[in-house]
């Protein structure tokens, strides 16, 4: 590969990176919220509410994210002709199935917190809300940050399969010059631009999970 | 002279338990008065504890605190809440907190006194219970006594009328049981209204105005500490309980 091409092909990568990082942080951004009122609906005390919660996330959880991606795209699109932003239908699927991930976790942590905390804020006249925002909130956080760190990694890699639908983030882009180059390099390329993006990744994480770390539960 | 708590005929049903947890219990207690109650575990003794802190609600019964009746209207609940407290079996103090935030805390947000008035009073129960030199510790860091003291004081510093004890030893190294049982007789010397459940039946007997043995959720004695403890002691089932603790 010469320079010349090899360095046509880094500025499309970069802009491949800049597609990918746009998915990344708008799926991050609508699918936390997403996932925080998914768990207030799971665990209400309406039985309907909390089972058709639990269905939706049962099947997020129990199908494969690339079908996800086709189903919200094609099913709009080309059966019910609606036109619809190719972007958008990628962001509703990659939001609602991280929404159900991050909404399991975000349970499991506010269901880890000692009853009996909450117990001595209701004794000691907090009302409600007190309870959630000054004893609650800061323990589930402290308590999720290490699988939630995981969950995001997680999201990091699962931009590529937005390459399935032929958009062009940095997977697609390595793959496209690959082919064309017949060289595995633009891979490894991009394998390595994905591994620093998550170094940096966990890198906040521990930053995060320090700060929190002055005291024990 | 008026009763600081009347209990009067209360019962507790746990909808998924073969039998009441508590029946037609009837007690009461006057100002300045301690009441120990003790009994096997599952006599009913933290259930009646949690209906007079509004951690549970009664089936039937009344229960007045200084005069106020619980489940009657959100207002006097309120009210009656803030002249309780509870120290719990194991703490439950906040864990993010430092210890003096642990005791500052409730006063500021619920009590609405101002940040030097509820840092002021920390500082005088910090030293009284002997932790002041603690009082920007995480309550992760302190022994089992010294966090049971803190949640003394910050059961405490809420000024209440009467406080509560759920077994505030049986959490504790038996070496540790001894300076949390000395702010408790200090308090009784103070005549702070206080119910404590325990199995400490020495301090039970030393402290107590009123002792109270419960089993299968009913008052099977009730009379004045050396009554019920004292070298009087008549009643069999009371006597065998006490000889099971060793």
């Amino acid at each position: 590969m010469s320079s010349a091409v090899f360095g046509k092909f880094l500025l499309q990568l970069l802009e491949g990176m800049g597609v990918t990082l746009e998915i990344f942080f708008l799926t991050l951004i609508l699918s936390v919220p997403l996932g925080v009122l998914v768990t207030i609906l799971r665990l209400s005390k309406n039985k309907i509410v909390s089972a058709i919660i639990r269905l939706y996330i049962t099947i997020m959880r129990g199908t494969p994210l690339i079908l996800q991606l086709y189903f919200f795209y094609f099913v709009p699109c080309l059966m019910l002709n609606l036109k619809i932003d190719k972007m958008v239908a990628i962001l509703f699927a990659m939001a609602l199935n991280y929404a159900a991930y991050f909404a399991e976790i975000f349970r499991s942590g506010y269901q880890a917190i000692p009853q009996g905390l909450k117990e001595a804020g209701k004794v000691f006249g907090y009302s409600k809300k007190q309870i959630f925002f000054s004893i609650s909130l800061p323990l589930v956080t402290k308590r999720i940050l290490p699988s939630f760190a995981g969950e995001v990694i997680t999201l990091v890699k699962d931009t590529a399969l937005v390459s399935a639908l032929g958009v062009l983030e940095m997977y697609k882009v390595a793959q496209n010059v690959t082919n064309r180059m017949v060289s595995p390099l633009p891979l490894v390329v991009a394998g390595v631009f994905y591994f620093i993006f998550n170094a940096i990744v966990s890198k906040t994480f521990s930053l995060i999970e320090k700060r929190f770390s002055y005291y024990n539960f | 002279m008026s009763n600081i708590l009347e209990i009067r005929n209360v019962t507790k049903i746990y909808p998924d338990m073969p039998r009441p947890a508590l029946e037609n219990v009837s007690l009461s207690l006057e100002k300045g008065q301690v009441l120990s109650i003790i009994g096997p575990s599952g006599s009913g003794k933290s259930t009646l504890m949690r209906c007079c802190t509004q951690l549970e609600k009664c089936t039937s019964g009344e229960i007045e605190i200084c005069g106020i009746p619980l489940g009657k209207s959100k207002e006097d609940d309120r009210k009656a809440l803030l002249k309780t407290s509870l120290v719990f079996q194991n703490f439950n103090l906040f864990p993010h907190f430092t210890v003096k935030r642990n005791i500052t805390e409730a006063q500021v947000k619920v009590l609405k006194r101002s940040k030097e008035e509820a840092s002021r009073i920390a500082d005088e129960l910090l030293k009284r219970i002997g932790l002041y030199d603690k009082k920007d510790t995480y309550p992760c860091y302190l022994s089992g006594g010294q966090a049971q003291r803190v949640s003394i004081a910050r059961s405490l510093a809420v000024s209440p009328e009467i406080m509560f004890f759920d077994e505030p030893t049986s959490a504790l190294d038996p070496e540790l049981t001894g300076e949390v049982l000395k702010i408790i007789k200090d308090l009784a010397l103070a005549k702070m209204t206080m119910v404590i459940i325990t199995h400490e039946m020495r301090f039970a007997h030393d402290v107590s105005d009123k002792v109270v043995f419960l089993e299968n959720g009913h008052v099977l004695v009730e009379g004045k500490s050396d009554e019920v403890l004292g070298e009087a002691l008549t009643n069999e089932r009371v006597r065998k309980f006490i000889s099971s603790l060793g």
